[in-house]
């Protein structure tokens, strides 16, 4: 974790444990209602000064204290377009699925990506450190999450690209091609059958160790095919000059 | 599966059935940039009628696809009459007639499988003729006069259009050292434009490798159209487009393997450009789902265990105090 990270949070864990103090707490305004007064902002004394921890300027987390309620409002770091979207498609996914998340809000307050509301029916039926830990786990998780998918969507545009341009490439009358995957890389150049013979360790490895064979075919031919999900991907035949 | 197929799968299946055991179909199936093909059995067992119905016909006849199916399915293909109606083109296949020998028979359900590639590929053959024919007259020309003519010695051919889709077009233009194909797409929502532009910036990059430096060229540009085609009335400018050049150069179509493999392989571009960005919104969308999961745990583990009421062996229930 960064140098940065974990003061930050930290600073948020605080916050929201010394906020969470809840109590039962009936509107003074409507008869017989008991609303969370954060959201109905109708009597200026049941509500407590907002405070915002901020990382950066892009990461900042507002947490707007109440007598009967908490709204705790989180801005997620979104680098460039890429990020943006995921991030937009995560919160969507995450407060349609509001029912589930009971402290869920449906809607983040504006210039945030996704709020979340605490009631005092909620810290009084949930373990209070425990819905820390969660709020804590959760802006932990979702930055690593939004920058792998970045990275597999990169990793799987790459692959995409290559193989297209190989094959054309190979039919460019080329006598070698590469396949990347992640981190895995594989080097094809090859110029005769003994060649082939020599990489076959090397593919065995990369295939995790599954079946794989060479099947020779016309004379300036070969075949490669893998019988792993992944590796399946990479069953093509080369023709080499 | 990374790569496309260029031949149709049901085609393939159904006649390589049909070929070893006759037996009546009347098949309607489609295949991409809304291509329709009808496979009927209408007067007997024996003779199948397989129609293919593509939006860009008239297009492709301009540049010579009817001579160029004419020529591929000999003996196969019916003239422009008898063409069942609705669909572009028609071919009979007599079940009686058909070679014996299991290659050949491969080899014929192969060419007919390809069908709609080979209809598409006129346009693309006709441009490799004619770089062909103007890479010989620019080398007349260039003999004698090689210093007057100097800079502005290069010659294009027409600029062909093919309108495979309601909006989208492929732009093939030849030039004496070059085929320039130009694929115009659209992206319909915000999530598959910033995606689109992912992989064609790699398709872009991917040129770096030392290993690709023989595939084509290929740039590209959302927003704005690409300078050859620029003067077309009718294009679309704005955020949703997306422009793809491919440059093709001779090594490209050397002989008739080479470029009907590359002929094969750049039509099916735009569905495999929209294939990958559909797989990625999958894969993004069941990595959610999952996260999502592991979220709702964590909370869950939020909430106090209810003591589940214990009952003795005769039935009572007891409770902890």
């Amino acid at each position: 974790m960064s140098n940065t990270l974990r003061p930050y949070l930290n600073a948020v864990r605080a916050t929201l444990t010394a906020a969470l103090t809840l109590e039962n707490f009936s509107s003074q305004v409507v008869e017989r209602h008991n609303k969370p007064e954060v959201e109905v902002q109708t009597s200026p004394e049941a509500l407590l000064k907002p405070l915002i921890v901020s990382r950066n300027e892009s990461e900042r987390v507002l947490i707007e204290p109440s007598v009967n309620a908490i709204r705790l409002s989180i801005s997620i770091k979104q680098a460039d377009e890429i990020e943006k979207i995921l991030c937009h498609k995560f919160t969507r996914f995450m407060m349609m699925r509001a029912e589930g998340f009971v402290i869920l809000r449906r809607k983040p307050i504006p210039g945030y990506d996704i709020s979340f509301l605490i009631t005092n029916f909620h810290s009084e039926s949930m373990l209070k450190h425990k819905l820390v830990d969660f709020i804590i786990q959760f802006m932990e998780d979702v930055d690593k999450e939004i920058s792998e998918m970045k990275l597999s969507l990169n990793a799987r545009a790459r692959i995409v690209a290559e193989s297209y341009l190989s094959t054309t490439e190979l039919s460019g009358g080329c006598a070698g091609s590469k396949i990347r995957s992640g981190t895995a890389s594989l080097d094809m150049a090859v110029e005769n059958g003994w060649m082939i013979q020599a990489l076959q360790p090397d593919i065995g490895g990369f295939s995790g160790g599954t079946s794989h064979q060479f099947l020779p075919g016309p004379p300036s031919s070969y075949r490669l095919t893998c019988s792993n999900d992944k590796a399946d991907l990479f069953d093509f035949a080369f023709q080499f000059a | 599966m990374i790569l496309l197929e260029s031949h149709s799968v049901i085609i393939n299946d159904v006649l390589t059935d049909r070929f070893e055991k006759p037996s009546r179909a009347d098949i309607q199936f489609v295949d991409y940039d809304n291509v329709r093909f009808h496979l009927s059995t209408p007067s007997s067992k024996t003779q199948i009628l397989l129609s293919m119905g593509i939006q860009c016909w008239p297009d492709l006849v301009k540049y010579g696809a009817r001579e160029h199916l004419q020529a591929e399915y000999e003996g196969f293909l019916l003239s422009e009459q008898e063409t069942e109606p609705e669909y572009n083109v028609s071919l009979v296949i007599d079940l009686e007639k058909i070679p014996e020998g299991v290659d050949d028979r491969l080899a014929l359900i192969s060419k007919l499988a390809h069908l709609k590639s080979t209809a598409m590929s006129s346009p693309f053959l006709s441009a490799f003729a004619e770089q062909a024919s103007l890479q010989a007259n620019y080398k007349d020309a260039a003999g004698a006069q090689a210093k007057d003519l100097g800079e502005q010695g290069e010659t294009k051919g027409d600029l062909k259009v093919v309108r495979y889709r309601e909006e989208e077009a492929i732009y093939i233009q030849a030039s004496n050292d070059r085929v320039t194909v130009v694929f115009s797409t659209v992206f319909k929502e915000e999530t598959d434009k910033v995606f689109g532009r992912v992989f064609l910036q790699e398709f872009v990059d991917a040129r770096k490798l030392n290993a690709l430096q023989n595939a084509p060229q290929v740039r590209y540009s959302n927003r704005e159209p690409p300078l050859e085609i620029r003067h077309l009335p009718g294009l679309h400018n704005g955020e949703d487009w997306g422009y793809v050049t491919f440059v093709l150069f001779p090594r490209h179509f050397a002989n008739p393997t080479q470029s009907q493999s590359t002929i094969n392989r750049i039509q099916l571009f735009r569905d495999y450009l929209h294939y990958h960005i559909k797989c990625s919104k999958a894969y993004m969308h069941s990595r959610m789902r999952y996260r999502v999961a592991e979220f709702l745990k964590i909370l869950n583990r939020a909430k106090p265990e209810v003591a589940a009421e214990r009952r003795t062996a005769t039935g009572r229930t007891f409770r902890t105090r």
